[in-house]
């Protein structure tokens, strides 16, 4: 390389990484707004970056049916232990690892659960819109997101195909598919037109906390049918391979860092074909010295009712969220060493966190009922919402 | 036939096909410097030029012929 | 592979990197390689042997006419008209062939002739109507004695098939691009940054200019029923915009490809729609394809035997001014119905289009002496600004009529639209009313295509007095690199490109 060639080259450095930088941040801010009942899942998720380091005792961790059931403030008000709900819906097997290292790279929990239902019900090929509902909430300034994407590659099914052939769609082979997963801005850039104020808010991590610590309030009201009889199964069918693996990277991360791992599946109608993949996954865990409950087998001791907890048929409401969070943390705070952090000056803020989120609790209880009282009068609607 | 004669008959063939009166040649003349003279007349000015001293040039000549002064030196050289 | 696709730019820089790294000498050679590889991934296999074929004949013909042009003149021009009609039968076959059958089946059918031809579907091979000139000019100058014929088969391979320039030109000749392509150049970060910023700018005006009023264009020509009367005409000019925007963004890639190897193209567009004259439009718009009609169609038409008679039979009737414009604009209607059926093999290329150019040339020609008076009459001031803007007002829509030829489906389709738009009531009122959100643009676009239009003109206007990049590199460097990115963020953030979005697509049915 000849001398006269170093300014040019550090210059394009230069060039380069602003060029970079200026992408990352309109990607973010070009990213769509998605709310549902209310709840921001991705301010949820990025909330975990604005949580003081190493500060959260329990990470309860996975898909949908981790947001929707498990409430940390309740935990937090009944035996002062710290906790946060991190997970995304629709977040797949394939994605838990690199979601988990995510979120021990700030904290570093003596305690996680994570929530099987999806783990388990994750094929080996990952839908666009599974994919996307996770990287595109990442940010790009995080390793881990590439990384997901890359361990990904060639398993995604493209949205087009996938809605063609309902969900069973061929993965795409083609690497220029996968690129505007790497950059979504090549997917979302024509989203220029309705961006918004509040569009600026993900510019950078650790601005915005979430105030129900990653919990989904989920605020509806269907009734669902549940069948006992399944808690009874005892025959196991086999797991997509994405899915032992991820149980497997799961555990030895738990083994490395030493930290207790705790696999559940929360109380919802489960179906045969879950509860046989959990009798199946319970013995890969079991065999790897980790423990497995299934909550179905504790329907009544928690006072599940299938009627009134339920927004839809496999996620809780706040009804059932309270109920579910009081029968864990009891079951925790006898089996786990967990603090008590109510009086600690160092995490005043969760004492000023559970006034906010008392009332957030309210409001959502009175909408859930309002809602569940409409069921009742007119029971023509439910199923269909 | 000498320069002199060439240019000067030149000069009213000028004249006559871009209809200007005002038209004094010199060898450094190009298109630029004649309204009118452009890719479209270019052909009918050359057979007027061929017509008038009884030649023929070849294409290479009327594709590469840019000012009167190469014009004329075309002409010196096939008129003998 | 299109030049607008991410797939071209790992292509392109890949082939930058291999070029560079390699000596000068060989570097050409990369250029070979790459061209083969862009042939093979954006076009059938099979197609590939119409190129082949072109190159050989080009070359071994190239060579011969060259060994007899000074003993044998006869024997060089045997093989000049032998390559030519191999050149020009593959494309009539190729591309043609639809549009022949068509007048010989009638024809057939006229005479009693049992039993019609099919029309052979055969994939038009990628660039063959470009590279089919490229090989004719380069025959042609050997035999004109203007160049030497190239003596190494694949070099010859490389001018015909250098990708940039294969799929839409600019349409070069081999006397100069020898030099160009072959001699290797040294790395320059001036032909680096240029180029790439060229490049920038092709994909500015293509993706986010030129399919955003395709919108507008396809809306209207889809129904001229319902969008008569002056959305005829606003989209004429709209698809005017969008050609240029769409061709010469293109050609600000090709070229700015082009120069980050070193290699300068000539250029095929300057400033089109300043023009005061359909002919001077036509002298700045595709430039090398009017000019290689000129050197290659009609001076030879022109100095024909034919022709020669002819100027001398209107000499002795007419005096020799007259039979001069007579002969040439004979000349000038073969031309125009050529550079017509050039277009595609149908007839609204060849009388809507290639004859509606002629007819302004020549009506304007004809009718000197009466604009003259109407000039007198209207006492205007021929070197005034307002006239001058009159007269680029006057070519741009005389083009723009032309070009519903080429946008319509058919001769009859673009009378109809012609007709709808003179006879329908003028209702200037669909410019403010909102009407363009009827073709799925929103009201953020229009005014982003507005904006984007006033970008180009301002471009336009400075690329008057010299190039724009020249100027902008005067600057200091926060102006300078604050355009870059405003221009880079420009097309990918308001780039029509990559998977469909829609906002709805997004909003989860349960988890």
């Amino acid at each position: 390389m000849k001398k006269h060639h170093f300014p040019l080259i550090l210059k394009s450095l230069a060039f380069l990484l602003i060029f970079f930088g200026l992408l990352f941040h309109i990607s973010n801010v070009l990213r769509p707004e998605v709310t549902i009942q209310g709840n921001n899942e991705r301010l949820g998720m990025l909330g975990i970056y604005a949580e003081p380091k190493n500060t959260i005792d329990v990470l309860y961790f996975g898909s949908s049916d981790a947001t929707a059931f498990w409430s940390p403030f309740t935990a937090y008000e009944q035996t002062g232990f710290t906790s946060y709900t991190y997970g995304k819906s629709m977040m797949r097997a394939s994605m838990f690892e690199d979601m988990l290292n995510e979120a021990l790279k700030t904290q570093s929990p003596s305690l996680v659960i994570v929530s099987l239902r999806t783990i388990l019900q994750s094929g080996d090929t990952v839908e666009e819109a599974a994919l996307r509902s996770v990287t595109d909430s990442l940010p790009y300034s995080t390793l881990n997101r590439w990384k997901m994407i890359f361990r990904n590659h060639g398993k995604i099914v493209l949205s087009d195909n996938a809605i063609e052939n309902e969900g069973t769609g061929e993965p795409t082979k083609s690497l220029f598919a996968e690129i505007p997963f790497y950059f979504d801005i090549m997917k979302y850039h024509d989203n220029w037109q309705h961006i918004w104020e509040g569009s600026y808010h993900y510019r950078g991590l650790g601005r915005f906390s979430s105030s129900t610590k990653g919990y989904f309030v989920g605020t509806g009201c269907v009734q669902q049918k549940r069948d006992p009889s399944v808690s009874q199964i005892s025959k196991s069918m086999e797991l997509s391979e994405s899915a032992e693996n991820a149980l497997h990277a799961l555990m030895q991360r738990a083994d490395r860092d030493g930290f207790s791992i705790l696999f559940v599946m929360p109380p919802y109608c489960e179906s045969t074909e879950d509860r046989m993949r959990f009798n199946r996954a319970a013995e890969l865990i079991s065999e790897a010295g980790h423990m497995a409950i299934d909550f179905n087998d504790f329907w009544n001791e928690i006072g599940m009712d299938a009627e009134n907890d339920f927004y839809d048929p496999g996620h809780a409401n706040i009804l059932g969220a309270r109920k579910f969070t009081a029968f864990l943390t009891d079951y925790l705070s006898t089996h786990y060493d967990l603090p008590d952090r109510r009086t600690d000056p160092r995490y005043a803020a969760w004492q000023e966190g559970l006034e906010n989120w008392h009332k957030t609790e309210s409001d959502a209880l009175r909408n859930t009922i309002s809602k569940r009282k409409f069921v009742f009068e007119d029971d023509s609607f439910a199923g269909k919402e | 036939m000498n320069k002199e004669e060439i240019f000067t008959k030149l000069n009213s063939i000028f004249r006559d096909i871009f209809d200007d009166d005002t038209i004094v040649l010199s060898e450094g003349t190009t298109a630029t410097d004649i309204e009118g003279w452009d890719s479209l007349t270019h052909i009918s000015l050359i057979a007027a030029i061929e017509d008038e001293f009884g030649i023929r040039f070849d294409m290479k000549d009327v594709l590469k012929m840019k000012n009167v002064g190469e014009i004329a030196d075309r002409i010196a050289a096939l008129a003998g | 592979m299109t030049l607008t696709s991410f797939s071209f730019f790992v292509f392109f820089a890949s082939s930058v990197l291999c070029y560079y790294l390699l000596p000068l000498k060989f570097r050409w050679i990369t250029l070979l390689v790459f061209s083969a590889v862009f042939f093979a991934l954006s076009s059938s296999p099979f197609t590939g042997l119409y190129p082949i074929i072109c190159i050989l004949v080009t070359h071994f013909c190239s060579i011969k006419i060259h060994q007899n042009s000074p003993m044998n003149p006869g024997r060089a021009r045997r093989y000049l008209t032998c390559g030519i009609i191999i050149i020009l039968g593959m494309l009539a076959v190729l591309k043609y062939n639809g549009f022949f059958l068509l007048h010989w089946n009638v024809l057939a059918a006229r005479i009693g002739l049992k039993g019609t031809g099919h029309e052979l579907n055969w994939l038009l091979p990628l660039g063959i109507s470009y590279y089919s000139l490229l090989a004719i000019g380069q025959m042609t100058d050997v035999y004109r004695g203007m160049t030497e014929p190239e003596t190494n088969l694949f070099k010859t391979a490389l001018f015909i098939a250098f990708y940039p320039q294969l799929t839409a030109g600019p349409i070069t000749r081999y006397g100069e691009m020898r030099e160009e392509l072959f001699t290797g150049h040294p790395f320059s970060w001036t032909n680096f940054t240029h180029g790439l910023q060229r490049m920038l700018w092709g994909l500015f005006k293509k993706l986010v200019l030129s399919t955003r009023l395709a919108l507008i264009v396809d809306g209207v020509y889809g129904d001229v029923e319902v969008y008569n009367g002056f959305y005829i005409w606003i989209a004429a000019g709209l698809f005017m915009l969008q050609l240029y925007t769409d061709f010469s963004g293109y050609m600000d890639i090709i070229l700015g490809a082009s120069e980050v190897y070193g290699i300068k193209l000539p250029e095929n567009f300057r400033t089109p729609f300043f023009s005061r004259s359909v002919q001077e439009f036509w002298q700045r718009w595709h430039i090398t394809l009017g000019a290689f009609m000129r050197d290659y169609v009609f001076y030879p038409l022109e100095r024909s035997r034919f022709m020669t008679h002819m100027r001398r039979f209107f000499t002795k009737a007419f005096g020799r001014k007259t039979a001069g414009k007579l002969t040439t604009n004979l000349a000038l209607l073969c031309l125009w119905l050529l550079i017509g059926l050039w277009h595609g093999g149908a007839y609204k290329y060849i009388f809507g289009w290639g004859l509606w150019f002629w007819l302004c040339l020549v009506l304007g020609q004809a009718g000197e002496p009466c604009w003259k008076k109407l000039r007198v009459f209207f006492k205007v001031r021929t070197d005034s600004f307002s006239w001058h803007l009159f007269q680029s007002l006057r070519t741009f829509l005389l083009v723009s009529i032309g070009n519903i030829f080429f946008r319509t489906g058919s001769l009859k389709a673009a009378f109809r639209a012609i007709r709808l738009g003179l006879t329908t009531a003028v209702n200037p009122w669909v410019l403010f009313d909102g009407s363009y959100t009827r073709f799925g643009l929103s009201e953020k676009e229009a005014v982003l295509i507005a904006v984007g239009l006033l970008v180009l003109l301002l471009v336009s206007v400075l690329q008057r007095s010299g190039s724009v990049r020249e100027k902008i590199d005067r600057q200091g460097i926060v102006f300078r690199w604050a355009l870059y990115f405003l221009l880079i963020f420009a097309v990918i953030v308001f780039g029509k490109y990559g998977p469909d979005y829609d906002p709805a697509d997004f909003i989860y049915r349960g988890f």
